[in-house]
């Protein structure tokens, strides 16, 4: 954990070194569009760096940019869903439609590339909550940690967290078929 | 490459992607802060415009009165009580802007430091609050304009009063740069608030609120 005498540039500093990668794939799981994700983590990278003037260790380091990171990004979501008007739904809408389409593919072994692919249209299709659930359940967190980083019971968290489990266990053991357990 | 036993296997493919590292360089942020901190100031700054109104009618009664120098002599050392008055219930009401000001930002303290120490700042409806209180620091502008704005009027009709030549002239630029200058204000301020509006609701459109 940070000390507090560190100075926020310092703050700084150790976040970007320990948690920068994390940063960039929150932001492409934000924005697909990589000018506007070039936006996005600016954004982010400099609310990061004024927040530290305020971190008093009271929470983890990681807690706290993941925080700071989803609040920026919520807004940024809100933000290009007015602009775009697209349609947002949650992990229980995409669990009774059926997850993404996959129809074609459903025998063909996923490469890799096509896996994250599809992950990423999966989360861009969440509503802002679910979308920091199940990003921060990717990025290894329990549903403790979980909870601590966006102030939702954990009980709570834990449901999604089951949702989360059975959606990518539908989508990708079988190569995007979606079968209901 | 085998299918990921899930959904372990995918959490690890999704930490070992590779992605282009970004950085920040200290002048970059300084420079994205500024912007920032310039769009905050034009948006929700009341007094900026109205001492840039000040200033320019003040600068064209001078400019008017300007060839008469016991007329300035006689505006700068006698004073009327109605420039006295003028400038003394502007002063109270810049003085309440300022407090308007500074009471939201101390309650917006302490209301991040009780939702930081609940663990609350990143939830939605932290954020939702946030916005909340950006639609309602919409509503301190009409009110600081209110309480400037007579005490600007009767020092402006004050300092209009040594005029001897080009009064309706200093009065007629006064009032267009300020009837100018509430439009644009009320103009903005609505704008903002709509877009703050649109957010809450999009935002309570989009959110499955928990518990």
């Amino acid at each position: 954990m940070a000390s507090l005498q560190d100075r926020p540039d310092d703050l700084y500093d150790n976040a970007i070194s320990a948690h920068g990668p994390a940063l960039s794939r929150l932001a492409k799981a934000y924005e697909i569009n990589p000018e506007d994700r070039r936006d996005l983590l600016q954004e982010i990278h400099l609310a990061l760096w004024r927040s530290f003037a305020a971190f008093d260790a009271r929470c983890s380091l990681r807690t706290w940019v993941y925080r700071v990171a989803h609040n920026v990004a919520a807004t940024h979501v809100v933000r290009s869903h007015r602009r775009k008007s697209n349609s947002l739904v949650s992990l229980e809408e995409i669990d009774e439609q059926g997850g993404i389409a996959a129809k074609d593919d459903a025998n063909r072994s996923l490469e890799r590339s096509e896996m994250l692919e599809r992950l990423y249209a999966l989360i861009q299709r969440l509503n802002p909550l679910d979308r920091q659930v199940i990003l921060l359940y990717l990025e290894g967190m329990d549903a403790a940690s979980i909870a601590e980083t966006t102030g939702i019971s954990s009980g709570y968290v834990a449901t999604k967290i089951h949702r989360i489990k059975t959606i990518l266990a539908a989508h990708f053991r079988n190569g995007g078929s979606h079968d209901k357990p | 490459m085998t299918n990921p036993e899930y959904p372990g296997d995918i959490r690890d493919l999704w930490q070992s992607q590779t992605i282009a590292p970004f950085e920040m360089t200290p002048e970059e942020r300084r420079l994205l802060l500024l912007k920032q901190q310039r769009q905050f100031r034009i948006f929700y700054s009341p007094l900026i415009p109205i001492a840039v109104v000040l200033v320019l009618a003040t600068a064209a009664g001078l400019l008017i009165h300007g060839s008469s120098a016991a007329a300035l002599d006689s505006l700068f050392h006698y004073h009327s009580l109605t420039v006295r008055v003028g400038l003394c219930l502007m002063l109270l009401g810049e003085m309440y802007a300022f407090l308007q000001r500074s009471r939201y930002v101390k309650e917006r303290k302490a209301y991040f430091t009780q939702a930081e120490a609940s663990g609350n700042t990143g939830s939605l409806a932290f954020y939702r609050a946030e916005l909340q209180r950006e639609l309602n620091l919409n509503r301190i502008v009409p009110r600081a304009l209110i309480a400037i704005l007579p005490g600007l009027l009767i020092l402006e009709l004050g300092l209009a009063s040594h005029i001897r030549e080009g009064r309706s002239v200093f009065i007629g630029i006064f009032l267009l740069a300020l009837a100018l200058l509430l439009a644009l204000v009320f103009c903005f301020n609505a704008r903002s608030t709509r877009k703050y509006r649109r957010k809450i609701a999009a935002l309570d459109a989009l959110g499955r609120t928990p518990e």
